[in-house]
């Protein structure tokens, strides 16, 4: 792994032309290692860690469903409440796991395309960045990544 | 009148609305029963154990990613206005957000795990008055069914003393309308003041949701 490679730079004086490489702000085996422990991440512990908690939250309010006291009522609107935050937050976090590791693909995918200066490059991977997360998907997303979405995307499913 | 919101409609919000012991005496034991013979508890524990492997996964998917996130910007320093700076804010939110679930989701173990052990003390205490009540109804039928007259040659044999229910149980026995002693069956299955303070609590546990990276 190592510092990004650099796209050219023309620099030099009197007439010589000298391509210099010049680092651009991009870590691509740092990002693709990244991406890779993302994914396992995702797959060994927090999909099915939050699955299973998300099912356990779908029982939804399950005491005090025929007490008459107030206190009991505000209890179980409350806590109904928790549960269907909570659920939406662990599908969330999914979500975003899966939007970082689109979103760094892209940033490699654009990263190797590019034959521009490091300004250059540097505004179109915060371009790329801000789209991903900005929930825009690209023609550049890997098919098999967004397969991969649709094929575990989570769902809060009914409310509690 | 629906046992399940009763109370609800008596007790109002108003200043002349009924005090909560004064709401609970239109309710006889039988109806009171009915509010806590379903509570077991099961799914309530299961969800206690939901909300602690909740803590414990967001907590560790918190450290991992920020762990991740530093040993990554080592080498892709978060310049202003760079992707790295977005990326790292990004993920920054997200390990923002997972540490505060984390916090919720344990603060949230302990109130819901009261109210499901007070409700089942509740139904515990009603099943051994229900279970009474029902023991010197059975006496009392048994006794007005036998013959008020016996024939001919019949003696006149007083019941044993064990199938005979005590004089004035009905009154004696908590949780009647407007009969003396109900303080405790009331307390009971209203548990009211812990129950308001549960309430109360489940205000902090989290309503919030994550912000999209």
């Amino acid at each position: 792994m190592g510092e990004a490679a650099g796209v050219g730079e023309l620099s030099g004086g009197d007439g010589d032309v000298d391509f210099t490489p010049a680092p651009i702000d991009v870590n691509v085996d740092g990002l693709k290692d990244f991406r890779a422990w993302l994914g396992r991440e995702l797959d060994a512990n927090l999909r099915p860690g939050a699955e299973g908690i998300v099912n356990d939250h779908l029982m939804g309010v399950r005491f005090g469903w025929r007490n008459a006291g107030r206190q009991v009522a505000v209890a179980r609107q409350r806590y109904a409440e928790s549960l269907e935050a909570s659920t939406a937050n662990l599908v969330q976090y999914v979500n975003a796991s899966e939007v970082l590791i689109d979103a760094i693909l892209q940033v490699v995918t654009n990263y190797r395309a590019s034959d521009l200066s490091a300004a250059d490059s540097s505004r179109i991977l915060t371009d790329v960045l801000g789209g991903v997360f900005a929930g825009r998907t690209s023609p550049d997303v890997d098919q098999s990544s967004e397969d991969r979405r649709e094929q575990h995307r989570m769902q809060p499913g009914a409310s509690p | 009148m629906s046992p399940d919101l009763g109370a609800i409609h008596y007790l109002g919000t108003g200043p002349t609305a009924l005090g909560a012991y004064d709401v609970w005496q239109v309710y006889g034991l039988d109806q009171l029963w009915e509010m806590v013979r379903d509570e077991d508890g099961v799914a309530s524990f299961t969800q206690v154990g939901a909300w602690h492997r909740m803590a414990e996964l967001c907590s560790e998917q918190a450290d991992q990613l920020q762990r991740a996130l530093d040993q990554l910007m080592v080498h892709w320093p978060a310049r202003p206005g760079s992707a790295a700076e977005l990326f790292k804010l990004q993920v920054g939110r997200l390990v923002a957000s997972m540490r505060e679930s984390a916090v919720i989701a344990a603060a949230t173990k302990q109130p819901l795990t009261d109210i499901t052990m007070e409700l089942g003390r509740a139904k515990d205490e009603l099943g051994v008055l229900i279970e009474r009540k029902r023991t010197y109804e059975g006496q009392e039928a048994a006794l007005s069914s036998r013959a008020a007259y016996p024939g001919r040659g019949a003696t006149d044999v007083p019941p044993p003393a064990a199938e005979v229910p005590p004089e004035g149980w009905r009154q004696a026995l908590p949780a009647q309308p407007d009969r003396p002693g109900r303080t405790a069956a009331v307390a009971a299955i209203g548990g009211l003041t812990l129950l308001a303070l549960l309430g109360a609590a489940f205000v902090v546990v989290g309503i919030r949701r994550a912000r999209r990276p």
